[in-house]
Formats: structure tokens, sequence, C-alpha cells
């Protein structure tokens, strides 16, 4: 496994999220493509590029959704950096800790949005739809993850300099 | 220690640089007002975004081509009924105007646009973006609607199109009359236990009795929305508010996610004895504060 490998499937997913947008957004429960991958992106980063990624990637989704760009951009760079800060931070060897450490990040960081974007009225979709979406998602990428060579989180330390 | 091979110069540095620009970025990013977050969005929807807004247009229009033509017929229904309706009244009214010496009624014009919604989650599906040649330069705000009847109002430029609100918006007001002439009053969005949205009719008179399957239509007052424009149905009374007021809910003509394809209003230029001092436009749809 390399971090080409990583990068390229980032980018695919990037693509497909954009391309396929409108179908993603029409149901409540979805796979969370751009969380996704912006999870996985900041364990191969340092913090601080992680959270440029992030802004970066809440620009592109606020305005492809005519959406906040501030808080868009501010929750996907705060994701990308405490993603990053933790996966230097955690040590574990277990093939279900990428699957686990997706989940809750994309938990979180959907939880944020609503928040930011709905209120906390929509406990709903907080309590529900949320972790639903965080679940599907998480299972895909662990999965993908396995596939492109990612099976804990110390895979990439050497390379982010974490040796 | 190593990145890649390389030995970084000072990476702890950089990426401290690196975190502050970013926090000035964002900083930027919270400053902008909304009209300047809409010009920066259409920067990046014409550019990096382009071939994907490009697909999803083409794909809607492919899955829509059958029912196009349905959505069409009907369209075409309702604009010769709506043209029967008001045809004669409007010859009736020009030959008033020129008997008292008045200048002709003018409706204005209508552009055909295409809609881009707002999408769910982090944007806002009450919003929508136009475009369409030359639709930047309308007079703001103008209404948007179809030959169904009402879809919102357009608010402002965004890049070389125009970004506005549907009906469901929480902003969005019009002033409405019944068909009959007989019953007026203002006309809001809700959304009833976080459903879908509807309408309600606010400020008809208590003694009103308003029947159901009355059809509302734009008064024109305000000069944002064209008169005679079909806005709902109305479907039962809502509230009876202290013996004064009653409300009543409204089936809305057309839904946000019916509209592919919408007419924005090009009011008539008006001539300056015709121009009111007050700014009338505040009477519809006046944009809140919101946090």
């Amino acid at each position: 496994m390399n971090s080409r490998a990583g990068w390229l499937a980032i980018v695919f997913i990037l693509i497909l999220h954009f391309s396929l947008h409108p179908w993603w957004a029409r149901w409540p429960i979805n796979l969370d493509l751009m969380a996704g991958s912006l999870i996985l992106g900041s364990l191969l980063l340092r913090p601080d590029r992680a959270a440029t990624l992030g802004a970066v990637l809440g620009l592109l989704e606020a305005s492809i959704s005519l959406g906040d760009l501030g808080s868009s951009m501010l929750v996907f760079a705060a994701t990308g950096f405490i993603g990053a800060w933790l996966s230097d931070l955690l040590y574990s060897d277990s093939p279900q800790f990428v699957p686990i450490f997706l989940f809750g990040g994309i938990w979180i960081l959907q939880t944020a949005l609503t928040l930011l974007t709905t209120g906390a009225a929509a406990v709903q979709s907080l309590l529900f739809y949320a972790p639903l979406s965080a679940l599907l998602t998480a299972l895909v990428f662990g999965v993908l993850a396995r596939v492109i060579g990612i099976r804990d989180l110390t895979v990439f330390r050497g390379k982010r300099g974490l040796t | 220690m190593t990145y890649l091979g390389v030995t970084p110069k000072n990476p702890r540095r950089m990426g401290w640089v690196r975190l502050v620009a970013l926090f000035v970025m964002l900083t930027v990013a919270f400053g902008l007002s909304r009209e300047q977050q809409s010009q920066v969005e259409a920067l990046v929807r014409g550019t990096v975004l382009y071939p994907f807004i490009e697909l999803h247009r083409f794909s809607s229009e492919l899955s829509q081509v059958s029912q196009r033509v349905d959505d069409l017929q009907g369209e075409r229904d309702s604009l010769v009924v709506l043209l029967g309706r008001y045809w004669s009244l409007a010859n009736q009214a020009d030959l008033f105007r020129t008997q008292a010496g008045l200048e002709s009624f003018q409706l204005g014009s209508v552009k055909p646009v295409e809609v881009y919604p707002g999408r769910p989650r982090v944007g806002d599906p009450n919003v929508f973006v136009l475009k369409g040649p030359s639709v930047a330069q309308s007079d703001f705000p103008a209404g948007v609607f179809t030959g169904r009847g009402l879809v919102g109002v357009a608010r402002g430029p965004h890049g070389r199109g125009v970004r506005g609100e549907f009906w469901s918006h929480p902003d969005f007001r019009v002033s409405v009359v019944t068909e009959d002439g007989q019953v007026r009053g203002i006309v809001r969005a809700s959304r009833p236990d976080g459903g879908q949205a509807v309408l309600i009719l606010d400020g008809a008179p208590f003694q009103s009795n308003v029947r159901n399957g009355t059809l509302l239509v734009t008064t024109g007052i305000a000069g944002v929305y064209p008169p005679g424009v079909l806005v709902g149905t109305v479907r039962r009374v809502l509230d009876a508010e202290a013996g004064w007021m009653k409300s009543y809910i409204v089936e809305p003509s057309v839904r946000p996610e019916e509209a592919s394809i919408v007419l924005i209003w090009e009011r008539p230029k008006l001539s300056e004895e015709s121009v009111p001092t007050a700014p009338v436009h505040s009477l519809d749809s006046s944009p809140t504060m919101r946090p």
C-alpha cells in the first residue's frame, strides 16, 4: 500500500460524490462520500494540511449546495484537523479501529452540520438519520480502506514523519 | 524526522503558518455578506464545479423528458385559461384608461430561465439559482413563476445568473386576493411538524368565509410579482385569531421540486410621476434579518 493509491481513491470518491450529489442529497439516510473521503484524507495528512483540505472541501460543498460558506468551511476544516490530530494520538493495530474511527468522525461532522443549518430542533436527524448515515458510510469506507491497504491507524505514520 | 524521504526545513513552523492562513481565510468567509457569498459560490460553480453542474442538468433533462411534455401541456392549458380570464378585463381597463387620458397599462415581460435548487444538509433547499441569457440585469426583487403558478422570488445577482428563494423560504411573503376579489391577505410559508411546506394565508378578515378550493392569485400591489399569478388553493381554516382575523392553509400550485424551467418577471419601466415615493418593494417578500 502506498499513499498514492489512497489519494487516487479519495479523488475518485470526490468525483463520484459531486457527480451523484443530487441523488445523495435526496434521501435522509445516505452514503456521505464527502465526509468519508475527508476523514480518510486526514489519516494521510498532518493536522494543518488536513484542515486546509477540509476548508477547500467545505467551500466546494457549500457552493454546490448553495449553503453558508463560513460555517461549512469551519466544520469541514475542524473535522479534518481533529481527524488528523486524533490519528496522531491514537495507536491501534486492530482492523476494526478504522471503521469505528470513520463512524465517529462522520457522525460528529453530520451532527455539527445539522446543528448549524437546521438547529437543535432536528432531533430525528441528529439521533436517527446522522448515525445511520455514518454507520453506512463507515462500513463502505471500512471495506475500501482494507482494499487500498489502510488496515490500522499506524499505516501512514511513517509517511507523515511520525515514526 | 523525514517526510516522504525529504527532510522538511521547519515543518512545525510551516504548520503554524498554514493554520494562521486558514484562520484568516475562515474569518474572511464568515465576514462575507450573503451577496458576496453568492458571488464566491457562483465563481466556484462556474469553474471547478462546472462539469458537475452541467452533468446534473443533463441527467435531469434526460429523466424529465417524458414528464416535461405532460407538464408543458398542463402549463399551456393553464395559460389559456388565465389568458381567457384576464383578456377581456385587460381590454376593458385599456379602454377606460384611454378614455380617462391615462397611459396604457403595462404588464412588463418575462424571461425563461433554468432553476438549480439548493441541496439539503450543507445547503438550503429553499433557495435556488437561475441561469439564462442576460438574466442578471433584471430589477430585483422580481417574481418567479411558471404557467401553473408562483415559484418564488429572485433576490439578486449570482455571477451571470440570479439567486432567489422558493415560496417555501421563511422570508417569503406575497399579497394575494381570492379569485372573486373579495378577500385579501398575505401568504407565507409554514412547515407544520417539520414536514412538507405549505402556505398560510394570514390577515383575512374575521367575517370573511373563504371556501375550500378557492383559488388565490397575486395582487401585484407591491410591484414584485405581476398581478393575477396563481399562488395556491385554499384547503381549510387554520386559526381564528382574537376574533378579528382568520388564517387558512393553502395548497401551493407549484412545488419547488417540480420547477425546472421558470419565468422571471421584468416589471415595466414606469414614468417618473407614477413611481411612488415609499419603497413599496418592502411590502412583498422583504428579507428579514436572520442569525
